[in-house]
């Protein structure tokens, strides 16, 4: 059931079915988390779409492993070292107000940063 | 819950300001016939000694665990074979179903051909980012174009304000960032 309690269809897998792929402007990417990453090895590849690619273009689509009632983007890019698709959900990030009351900082028992972001790493 | 995170602007200026995940809300949800609202519990399949491998363990013939099988249904925890679990902490487990107190932790990397290329133990590295220093201003930026070919963004962090000067502080990185933004990209060449 969606929130308003109407039921939901199933949406079916779509490995090896045909997709329609979008130009995406970057900021629609960064947009979504995208934890999981496939690189690609084209059977065949048209080549508009290859020098698209090569030109920085990123193309959405939506992926399904399985069928399931939530479908995920699914982003391709290209780059030197070859071609990816990149899945993942939107990241939810809310515009802020600046009358907002922000929720109070504890790192409590769930703490999400507990393994602490190293940005020296990156 | 929200953490707090000392950064630096473009003027050198440094604020603390809160840092948080955001999970988005299941839009989406499983009902029963009456339309109640599913919902999940874990609930204790096995418990120690009394799983497969730890059987085999303890009658290494498969007749004999057969017979045992037959005999005291040893695979059977009645006491707790169904209970919901509480909060739940993951442990490593011996082939003989023991649990294992004292284990060496390695990092096994592997190549795209499956084949393992190192193992080695994991390097402990401290952490860059507390409450007490704020991170610099690198003046390193990439253009966005870049960022989503260049890496899997595969965790992503809000930061917020928590008065009236910290939301100015954030909405100014944020204007500073986006203007840059408006510049063109360089030919792929020169990146």
């Amino acid at each position: 059931m969606n929130e308003e309690g109407d039921e939901v269809e199933s949406l079916p897998s779509t490995l090896g079915v045909e997709m329609t792929i979008e130009e995406v402007a970057p900021e629609r990417l960064l947009d979504h988390v995208t934890p999981v990453v496939y690189q690609l090895d084209p059977a065949e590849l048209d080549d508009a779409l290859r020098a698209a690619l090569a030109d920085r273009t990123i193309f959405e689509t939506r992926f399904n492993y399985r069928t399931s009632y939530a479908g995920q983007a699914c982003f391709l890019v290209a780059n030197d070292a070859g071609f990816f698709a990149l899945v993942g959900q939107p990241a939810g990030f809310a515009f802020l107000e600046p009358d907002e009351a922000p929720a109070a900082a504890d790192a409590g028992d769930d703490d999400p940063f507990a393994d602490d972001f190293d940005f020296g790493m990156l | 819950m929200p953490r707090y995170i000392g950064i630096t602007d473009s003027k050198h200026r440094d604020a603390q300001v809160l840092m948080e995940t955001v999970k988005s809300p299941p839009k989406r949800h499983f009902t029963d016939e009456e339309g109640q609202r599913v919902r999940s519990w874990r609930l204790i399949k096995s418990t120690e000694g009394h799983d497969y491998p730890s059987l085999l363990h303890l009658h290494p013939d498969p007749e004999d665990l057969a017979q045992a099988l037959v005999d005291g249904d040893p695979e059977i925890d009645l006491e707790n074979i169904g209970r919901k679990t509480g909060p739940t902490d993951r442990v490593w487990i011996k082939p003989d179903g023991k649990i294992l107190y004292s284990a060496r932790i390695l990092k096994a990397v592997y190549g795209p051909d499956g084949e393992e290329i190192s193992r080695d133990d994991f390097v402990d590295v401290e952490a860059s980012v507390d409450e007490e220093s704020a991170l610099p201003w690198s003046g390193r930026l990439i253009p966005r174009g870049k960022v989503v070919r260049s890496f899997a963004l595969v965790r992503k962090i809000q930061l917020r304000h928590i008065n009236g000067l910290t939301f100015d502080f954030l909405r100014e990185i944020a204007e500073h960032l986006s203007n840059l933004e408006l510049k063109p990209l360089p030919p792929k060449e020169t990146e």
